[in-house]
């Protein structure tokens, strides 16, 4: 009477992981939408929307939203450009070399304004995206090193809030540092 | 705007030269506020750790009435190279009395006289690592 005990449940396990596979490789081809707080939308592949942590963490914390992603903080223009570094960076993710990225990315930097600079700085901030981040401080710093006061704040857009006396003050302390500089 | 995004500003002053850094505090209110803070001087120095605490700044000169620094600077026809001397401080050592003094306003202090009798040697010492104040051993 024993005998006929079969234990049924061993036949079942095969069948799980086959759909894992094929979510994911569909994923990656998928293309996400990008809302930028001027309206303008941009469509981007899903590998590259992956590398603002920011955007990332909005799809892990609800991963079933498909609409498109609001980014209130980020203007399109400077957005387009942190789009175009991002693809780059990409390609050496999946092929890392070194030296060909710093060339690619002091190239990236190279025809850049000041201005597309400044503007790119908290969009990168805003997006979490480190390695651009990185390049555009190193940036900024290379282009106002050794420049005038008046020059630093002109690249910036900061007004001089000292009074005539107060920086005439701070001037002295440290005469030598305002002396050789490159000029404007 | 950039600006209001202190830890960038902060990011893009660590990499910055000593004497960039320096004519920056002229630039506004906020920067020189955020070049000032001892916070950011140590961690500047350990980023930069080549910098000029290795370095001497000049010598001090004892003259019958008064004291006189001579930094790098004012004999630079003897030196090529210019030593930054900004935020540090050095001691001397002359007669038994002892100062310290801030090369870049010139202004130095009298020490209290040392316990001992006999000093072999009066040292200014730095970590940041430990603490962003300066120690006189």
């Amino acid at each position: 009477m024993s005998s006929s005990a079969e234990n049924p449940t061993l036949t079942t396990e095969i069948t799980k992981p086959s759909t894992e596979i094929a979510t994911e490789t569909a994923q990656s081809a998928k293309k996400i939408n990008l809302k930028t707080s001027d309206d303008q939308i941009f469509e981007v592949e899903e590998s590259v929307a992956m590398e603002f942590a920011t955007v990332k963490s909005f799809f892990e914390d609800a991963p079933s939203s498909t609409d498109t992603v609001p980014l209130p903080n980020v203007p399109a223009k400077p957005f387009s450009q942190v789009i175009e570094f991002c693809k780059e960076q990409i390609k050496f993710k999946a092929n890392p070399d070194e030296t060909e990225k710093k060339k690619s990315n002091s190239e990236f930097v190279k025809e850049k304004t000041n201005e597309d600079l400044v503007e790119m700085i908290p969009v990168a901030n805003y997006l979490e995206i480190k390695d651009l981040l990185d390049v555009l401080n190193q940036a900024v710093a290379d282009r106002i090193q050794n420049r005038s006061v008046e020059y630093v704040r002109s690249f910036f857009g900061i007004d001089n809030d000292f009074t005539s006396e107060e920086e005439a003050l701070l001037r002295e302390e440290h005469a030598w540092a305002f002396e050789d500089v490159d000029e404007d | 705007m950039i600006m209001d995004e202190k830890d960038i500003m902060i990011e893009i002053l660590h990499r910055l030269s000593l004497k960039s850094l320096l004519s920056s505090k002229c630039v506004c209110r906020l920067c020189n506020n955020l070049i000032s803070d001892p916070i950011f001087i140590s961690s500047y120095t350990l980023r930069n750790p080549q910098g000029p605490q290795h370095q001497v700044s000049g010598f001090f000169l004892r003259k019958p009435r008064s004291h006189l620094f001579l930094s790098w600077k004012m004999i630079k026809g003897f030196v090529h190279h210019i030593p930054a001397m900004a935020f540090f401080y050095a001691a001397v050592f002359d007669a038994r009395k002892y100062y310290i003094c801030k090369p870049p306003t010139k202004q130095y202090h009298q020490l209290p006289k040392p316990e001992r009798k006999i000093v072999f040697g009066i040292n200014i010492a730095y970590d940041p690592i430990l603490s962003p104040h300066y120690k006189i051993i």
